[in-house]
């Protein structure tokens, strides 16, 4: 019966990714990761009142989706 | 200066600053729970988990089960919330605020679990310092970090639009930190078009991102079980198995606290019994599924009756775990014909004596009465062959009948009342769901192969830690719901501009074809 | 680097328990209360008990019942279950074949008693504790190779423990070898429970080495290992009963 580990890519990949520490590196790349999406999609977000449009909405409504700029009757 | 339909400011944001004595009564009495249970992990960590009912074999307990249960009944939150939204329903944006809310805060508590089982959480972060890739755990805790992360990035980004609403329609007497604590949130949300368009965009994606990742959590977790040789864990069939349970408990928890939410906050006029009937096919699809699934999954070790295998299955079936087993099939029944048959019902037989709630009741009191008098003591008798008529054989026959007869005139009112249906069905599906994973875990611990077979009765510790980590629950959601609106309002009225707009759309005929028989 | 192993003669175990006792006394095995005994959580690294365990109706009946006793160390497996389980490697296999355990990072999850098919692994579920007179008596050997505590070291609450091989006798060996200036022999260390055996059922060696009593053993016809089917290639053998 052959193991798994006695396959040499496996072995090497064992060994490359077994090492202590590099699972934790791992989780940690996936919450910097996390957090810098989160950050970034933030950002972005608050960086869009930066228009120049006056008219603010307090909930949107499909009409938003036709792009069509001073379609909006009244400001909400 | 964000404007809000006035009905809804007074439904949804003048109670955020409005606390009555109920609210304070619920928060020291969770807060009680909590503190107890404080002093019970105190005394565990000083004492060494001895203080548990654990042995050996039986090295996880109900701390683990409370792990999986509760990853299990969070998954489903943001899960049903980015599912429907997707597939673009108006009746799901009452809910998606209450969905999220339960995954981030029930996803905080299932890591606490893993926490209070390690016989050493000083040494927790030793699991990133030294953490390897090859170990479950490991994967467990990168995915579960992973998707809490983003279910409280979905959390907060819907919520953003509400704190600018409410930072923008206080009530006049406001405390100063409360004032703050929207404008600082709400990332100076303005509400323009270009904000709403990037807003939405971030919506779409994250929608679309935590399905793959919420179905990888709770597959994970059962890799944890599955990659062990233990008998009756090591299946294939436990990472579809946790899925379903997840999804199935999650939206029980979610039917739970909706319900809550209507009666204690008064949301009646957003969390329309229409929800119930929409939600409940999910629901319905999810109980047959699980039924399906642990059909399977049992089948093959009863058919099979390996030697190591068999015995955690004969354990379930008829030994130290059949009052698990079994009781967790009968509430999962239960549920299944609350949430299935009043829908069978149809409408004129609801009229018949048959159903009226009076029979239902005087059927339900003779079928109590005649159980209780087939488990008095009877006289033995002298001489007993097979054809000898048996009293208690006899009166437990009938008040089985009896209880059957109960729950057929019970329809009609379940079918009125869909609302109190639903909840003691959710109420059923969680406990059994609890069961389920106590199924899991105890019945394997309890019978490995070269250990000798253990007993396993959670101690006074577990029972306390168990509840306040419920207590905690409940009450990071009492808080949160007393901060932030428990309805997502600008959802709501984006819902019912469209809903009034389709009202007065009139969807024409279609061309017709052939001999028409009247003139419109 | 040899590959040690055990092998036991069942033919010749009269299961005296001589090696359990030997073994908490060589490793400081912590004394725990009857009541915690009754729950099943007393330590014994080597465990002596019957087979069959838990289905006793496959004994046989009377007069024609089969039961026979194992005596069962850590089987220290060359494709161990544990250590693939660990989420910080507070467990693991070294070049001799060694499944070593590292009190000073366990976390104490417990996942590699659960994943271990034989059940050799303990958990310390309260501070480890003897009586006074026990306690002035507790063997002052330990091993600690760069920050890890491991062998006969008082244990805190709250890790996993498990036969080691007597590795501190190991050390100890090897330490001497090199002090007097000569290479190290398999054969000059053994295991406290082997050389206690009063039927000196138990052998102790290089599997790697095809001169040693264990790999002549190990190819007798009598031998065999415990839970074969689980493919973890224990380095104990069993010679059953002839």
């Amino acid at each position: 019966m052959n193991l798994p580990l006695d396959n040499p890519i496996v072995h090497l990949l064992y060994q490359l990714f077994n090492t202590p520490g590099l699972g934790g590196l791992g989780v940690g790349f996936i919450v910097v990761a996390c957090l810098g999406s989160i950050a970034g999609g933030l950002y972005w977000i608050t960086r869009g009142a930066l228009d120049d449009d006056p008219a603010t909405f307090a909930y949107p409504t499909p009409a938003f989706h036709d792009h069509r700029k001073g379609s909006e009757p009244s400001r909400k | 200066m964000l404007q809000v339909d006035p009905q809804d400011k007074a439904r949804l944001i003048d109670p955020l600053f409005k606390s009555g004595p109920r609210f304070w009564l619920a928060v020291l009495a969770l807060g009680a729970i909590v503190g107890w249970g404080g002093a019970m992990y105190v005394r565990q960590m000083l004492l060494g988990l001895s203080v548990t009912g654990m042995n050996r074999p039986d090295y996880w307990g109900i701390y683990i089960v409370n792990f999986i249960f509760m990853i299990g009944i969070s998954m489903a939150g943001t899960l049903i919330a980015a599912a429907l939204y997707l597939t673009g329903v108006n009746w799901r944006r009452p809910i998606t605020r209450i969905a999220e809310a339960t995954t981030v805060f029930g996803l905080m508590i299932a890591g606490l679990q893993v926490i209070i089982d390690m016989g050493r959480p000083d040494r927790m972060l030793s699991m990133l310092i030294y953490g390897r890739a090859q170990s479950p755990l490991l994967w467990d805790v990168a995915s579960l970090t992973m998707y809490l992360l983003i279910s409280m990035f979905a959390l907060y980004v819907s919520l953003m639009p509400d704190l600018g609403i409410v930072r923008d329609n206080l009530p006049d007497r406001v405390s100063g930190w409360r004032r703050s604590l929207y404008t600082v949130l709400a990332l100076g949300w303005r509400g323009n078009r270009e904000q709403w368009r990037r807003l939405e965009r971030v919506i779409l994606i994250v929608s679309i991102l935590i399905i793959p990742i919420g179905v990888s959590l709770h597959t994970v977790t059962s890799w944890i079980l599955s990659t062990t040789l233990q008998p009756g864990w090591h299946s294939t069939i436990l990472g579809p198995y946790f899925v379903v349970g997840a999804i199935f408990s999650g939206l029980a928890l979610l039917f739970i606290v909706v319900t809550i939410l209507r009666e204690v906050s008064d949301l009646k006029f957003y969390l329309e019994t229409r929800l119930y009937r929409r939600l409940g096919w999910l629901f319905i699809t999810m109980s047959i599924v699980w039924f399906y699934f642990t059909y399977t999954e049992h089948l093959t070790v009863f058919a099979g009756q390996e030697a190591a295998e068999f015995p955690v299955l004969a354990s379930k079936l008829w030994g130290a775990d059949a009052p698990a087993f079994w009781g967790m099939v009968i509430l999962m029944v239960l549920a299944a014909y609350l949430l299935i048959f009043p829908l069978l019902l149809p409408e004129r037989w609801a009229r018949a004596r048959l159903f009226r709630p009076r029979f239902a009741l005087a059927t339900a009191a003779a079928a109590g009465l005649v159980l209780i008098l087939a488990r008095a003591p009877q006289a033995q008798a002298v001489v007993a062959g097979p054809t000898t008529p048996n009293l208690p054989t006899a009166l437990l026959s009938t008040g089985v009948v009896l209880v059957v007869v109960v729950g057929v005139s019970a329809l009609a009112l379940l079918k009125r009342h869909i609302v109190a249906g639903y909840i003691i069905a959710s109420a059923a599906v969680l406990v059994a769901m609890w069961l389920e994973r106590w199924n899991m875990i105890i019945p394997t611990v309890t019978h490995p192969r070269l250990i000798p077979w253990a007993t396993y009765t959670p101690s006074l510790t577990e029972w306390s830690l168990t509840a306040a980590s419920a207590a905690l629950f409940m009450l990071m959601l009492l808080v949160f719901f007393k901060l932030f609106p428990p309805v997502s309002l600008w959802e709501v009225a984006e819902g019912r501009v469209i809903d009034e707009a389709l009202a007065k759309v009139e969807i024409p005929l279609p061309p017709q074809s052939g001999q028409a028989r009247s003139v419109r | 680097m040899p590959r040690w192993a055990m092998v036991i003669d069942l033919d010749k175990c009269v299961a005296c328990q001589g090696c359990s006792i030997a073994c908490r006394q060589e490793n400081n095995t912590p004394v725990v209360s009857p009541e915690q005994a009754a729950l099943g959580r007393a330590i014994r690294w080597n465990d002596v008990f019957p087979m069959p365990l838990n289905q006793p109706e496959t004994a046989g009946e009377y007069p024609n019942v089969k039961l026979r006793y194992i005596t069962r160390p850590c089987m220290h497996c060359s494709n161990p279950a544990c250590i693939k389980v660990c989420p910080v490697q507070a467990t693991y296999v070294d070049v001799e074949g060694l499944v070593r355990v590292n009190y000073n990072r366990c976390i104490g999850c417990r996942f590699c008693t659960i994943a271990c098919p034989y059940g050799v692994r303990y958990f310390n579920w309260e501070r480890p504790s003897w009586s006074p007179e026990m306690a002035r008596h507790l063997n002052p050997d330990s091993v600690s190779e760069g920050g890890s505590l491991e062998g006969p070291a008082v244990r805190p609450k709250g890790v996993v423990e498990k036969c080691t091989f007597c590795i501190h006798r190991l050390r100890k060996a090897r330490a001497r070898a090199k002090l007097e200036g000569r290479p190290f022999r398999a054969d000059e260390y053994v295991p406290a429970c082997v050389e206690t055996c009063t039927a000196k059922a138990r052998f102790f060696g290089d599997l790697g080495d095809p001169e040693s009593t264990v790999s002549k053993l190990a190819g007798s016809g009598r031998a065999f290992h415990l839970e074969e089917e689980a493919g973890t290639r224990p380095n104990v053998i069993y010679l059953r009963e002839g």
